[in-house]
């Protein structure tokens, strides 16, 4: 039994055909299946503006993830509620004082078993490099998609 | 009918009994589909300016997840590249004095493109493609 499988055309498109992109399904071809979400809030305080966040996930492979970020609350709200894939950059309009400049980073890496994002929103000093928390707060959502692929496999 | 559904596994692999990391599609869960997808030219002065434009807009009723290719600045070679990156990306040399960076986000109803570069070179103009692909959220599926 060589040859199985299952395949459906595109409209237009004839099933004997070769042609990858004229197929809308073909199980000789693995699709991106999607298995789960998980949404992780982050609030970014005058005490707390960087860290790591562990989201653990219960999969006996490695899976593939993709992580989107979303500034949910916190000034300028015309930042808000805009989704960035990640790893993101410099994205939520937040803003320092004058002698420092704002630096803001939200990526991440995926684990055996679990997911760590890795967030900053800090001020940097432009004199010494030293760093301190914005003055202002701001809530962060961080949403993982969980694909059916072992990556690597 | 509490039990129902497609399984294919991958070759050498029983479909019986393998795990998920073995099948090539399971109907249990949805796959990832394509909303729109479509190419567009961001063209905006080399002066570091924010840069920010409309590249589709869609009706989904929330922010959807997408992805996004563009060409890009080289800040190194103060050049424009013509291959295409995965956005978003950041570069920055000398303390930040010299970026280029590639943004684009969505929102409930528009998915744009905030673009920006500088090297102090005197150009003034840069054209630079992009293409972009819009998902449904899989987990509306659900």
């Amino acid at each position: 039994m060589a040859d199985y499988g299952m395949k459906i055309a595109k409209a237009g498109k004839n099933t004997s055909s070769t042609t990858i992109g004229d197929y809308s399904f073909w199980s000789k071809y693995p699709s991106l299946t999607f298995m789960e979400k998980k949404t992780v809030q982050i609030s970014v305080t005058g005490s707390g503006c960087s860290g790591t966040t562990n989201v653990p996930f219960d999969y006996d492979f490695f899976p593939l993830v993709i992580g989107y970020v979303a500034k949910t609350a916190g000034n300028p709200t015309d930042y808000n509620n805009q989704k960035y894939l990640m790893p993101a950059n410099e994205f939520a309009g937040i803003s320092c004082d004058l002698f420092h400049e704002q630096s803001l980073s939200f990526t991440y890496q995926i684990n055996d078993d679990s997911v760590d994002i890795i967030w900053s929103s800090i001020c940097i000093d432009m004199g010494d490099l030293s760093e301190e928390c914005p003055v202002e707060n701001a809530t962060f959502e961080v949403y993982l998609y969980f694909y059916m692929w072992e990556m690597g496999s | 009918m509490a039990d129902y559904g497609i399984k294919i596994s991958k070759p050498g692999k029983d479909v019986l009994t393998c795990g998920i990391e073995d099948l090539i599609y399971y109907s249990k869960y949805p796959l990832l589909k394509i909303k729109s997808t479509g190419t567009g030219t961001i063209t905006y002065d080399h002066d570091d300016a924010s840069n920010d434009v409309l590249v589709a807009t869609h009706s989904l009723g929330y922010i959807p997840i997408f992805t996004f290719l563009t060409q890009w600045y080289d800040i190194d070679g103060d050049a424009k590249s013509t291959t295409y990156r995965h956005a978003p990306f950041y570069d920055s040399l000398a303390g930040g004095a010299v970026v280029t960076r590639a943004r684009p986000y969505a929102s409930t109803t528009e998915l744009r493109y905030e673009v920006g570069s500088y090297t102090g070179s005197g150009i003034t103009s840069i054209s630079l493609d992009y293409i972009y692909v819009i998902y449904y959220d899989p987990d509306a599926d659900l």
